[in-house]
């Protein structure tokens, strides 16, 4: 394996790994935030989606 | 709608069913032939830019779309099509090939599956272990699809037994909803499959360099065949190519299954979040499992010589001949070997019940026909249609499905939905939809995207594929004179099914217009 066959194989379980976490950790945020919220604030969030730049 | 639409029971049940749909057989045999074949290491350049610009983009346009269209009661292509684009009467035809595609991947696909379920048996009760060269090996398999009658099997006994079994968990799984059946079974079978997979990992990365005399045969040179790159490969537009092919086979977008999934979702659910989850663990099943275990583990004992022919033999060969073989030298090999075979069958059930859901929600949905009645109707004739596969394998017939059913429409059925979502539908609705209920945004970039760089993609792909493959496949010059009798035949039933999945749709709504559902 030459060193450049290490870097493909490290960057691309990297991307992976942390694109995998990424979602992970989004989702229990979602979860706690849909936890703490209100019953109307959470019908809000759910009918308007995240606040989006115009 | 007479009938109310089932849901998903939670957020992980459905994520867990749409990346149990996307990994399959391709992900474990497909992906580490494809990376060997395309330029090693290199390759994942093109397959991460085709992720981000082409499976990301489609991935989220048929959640969404779902999710819209089983607002209005529709799972199911056809009528997701004709919610989408209301004022278009014909525009649910092309819905056609949404449930079209998924049915004739199901005929052969269910038959393959099997044979997954057969060799884990096998593999327990050491019905191969003896063997030790790709010659008897490759004789066990014909003896198993009743190719031939050998010293192994002297019919297709065998192999009708274990596609009756593995039909029947398909139908059981199936008759018991989406819920109850499908939901139920990913959440096991998901977590399973990547523990199978990870054990397997670690007992190939443990093997070392087991052939005496052959030191330099050893796993980490066999993760270097597979990944020291090529950079010069960059150079060809047909590498580019394959990992676009690999990206969107890869994630099952365009077959009309997460769509069908997606219509299950509420109208707040989200689906931004979803879609990347479910596509991050479908690369982890394929980068990291994929990437780590045909390979390196053929690699340690038939050497680099003999690899290159093992890497070109195809899919198949890779599973059931090279593997069993790979696996017979192991210690434990036996129990090894049953690890393989199941991890391989729960990714080839999670794919094949999501398979056969479009059709079941098409006669739930347009005809009110209940759950049980409609897994009756399905189960019968796919079991029929099963039949040729079966018994007149290797005169073509598998190839030309799975050219038709699950190559070429699944790209012009994704960029029928591009093309609709973002054009037709409109890109700011359908930017507004998919963060609709979602838990983060998507970077602004990717609208500029969805509109135009993956339909510019797809037609770029369509364009190649049909420039050079149209003449050959239309005058069916790669198939043997003995095969095209049955190939024409089966393009003849294909041409038929099509017809009267057109009629189905056509009386489906006809029946809404009298029912009052529909605007004449």
């Amino acid at each position: 394996m030459t060193p450049l066959g290490w870097t493909m194989l490290g960057v691309s379980w990297c991307l992976i790994i942390a694109l995998n976490v990424f979602c992970i950790v989004k989702m229990l945020r979602a979860n706690e935030t849909d936890q703490r919220q209100t019953a109307p604030a959470r019908r809000k969030r759910a009918q308007t989606g995240p606040a989006l730049k115009a | 709608m007479a009938l109310s639409r089932e849901q998903w029971g939670s957020r992980l049940a459905v994520i867990a069913a749409v990346a149990g749909s996307a990994i399959g057989l391709g992900n474990l045999l497909r992906f580490p032939a494809k990376v060997v074949a395309n330029g090693g290491g290199a390759f994942m350049i093109p397959y991460f830019v085709s992720f981000l610009l082409l499976g990301l983009p489609l991935m989220w346009i048929e959640w969404t779309i779902g999710r819209y269209g089983g607002g209005f009661g529709h799972g199911t292509a056809p009528g997701i099509f004709h919610s989408l684009a209301r004022k278009n009467r014909f525009v649910k035809y092309f819905g056609v090939i949404g449930i079209f595609g998924p049915l004739v991947i199901f005929i052969y696909y269910t038959y393959i599956e099997s044979w997954t379920l057969a060799y884990s048996f096998f593999a327990l009760c050491g019905k191969y272990a003896a063997l030790g060269d790709h010659a008897s090996m490759q004789a066990f398999l014909r003896g198993y699809q009743g190719l031939e009658s050998n010293g192994h099997f002297d019919g297709i006994g065998w192999a009708y037994l274990f596609f009756v079994v593995t039909f029947a968990c398909n139908i059981g799984v199936i008759y018991y909803g989406i819920r109850g059946g499908i939901g139920r079974l990913c959440r096991f079978a998901f977590p399973l499959l990547f523990i199978f997979g990870f054990i397997l990992v670690g007992r190939v990365f443990t093997l070392g360099a087991p052939s005496a005399g052959h030191p330099e045969w050893h796993v980490l040179n066999g993760l270097g065949f597979m990944w020291n790159p090529d950079f010069a490969a960059l150079k060809s537009a047909k590498v580019w190519l394959e990992a676009a092919g690999q990206i969107f086979f890869t994630l099952s977008v365009g077959i009309g299954v997460i769509l069908t999934y997606a219509s299950y979702l509420s109208k707040s659910d989200d689906v931004v979040l979803s879609g990347l989850t479910a596509s991050g663990a479908n690369e982890l099943a394929e980068v990291i499992l994929g990437g780590s275990l045909v390979i390196p583990a053929a690699f340690v004992f038939f050497g680099p010589v003999e690899m290159k022919s093992v890497a070109q033999s195809g899919t198949f060969n890779l599973g059931f001949v090279t593997m069993p073989l790979v696996l017979n030298q192991v210690p434990y090999g036996a129990l090894t070997g049953f690890l393989w075979f199941m991890l391989l069958f729960l990714a080839g059930i999670t794919s094949s019940v999501s398979l056969a859901q479009p059709a079941i929600a098409f006669m739930e949905d347009e005809f009110d026909i209940g759950r049980g009645k409609a897994v009756g109707i399905f189960g019968a004739v796919s079991f029929v249609l099963c039949q040729p596969c079966i018994f007149l394998l290797g005169k073509g017939i598998v190839d030309e499905m799975d050219f038709w059913g699950g190559t070429f429409f699944l790209v012009v059925f994704a960029t029928i939905e591009v093309v609709l979502f973002a054009w037709v539908f409109g890109m700011e609705k359908a930017w507004d939809e998919i963060h609709h209920g979602a838990d983060m945004a998507l970077p602004r970039f990717y609208k500029w995207i969805i509109k135009y760089v993956t339909p510019l993609f797809l037609f770029f792909i369509l364009g190649t594929w049909v420039w050079q493959e149209w003449r050959p496949i239309i005058a069916m010059e790669k198939v043997t004179a003995e095969c095209r009798p049955y190939v024409f035949t089966t393009r003849l039933a294909l041409v038929g099914l099509f017809g009267v999945l057109a009629v189905l749709v056509k009386l489906a709504w006809r029946r809404r217009r009298l029912s009052g559902k529909e605007a004449a």
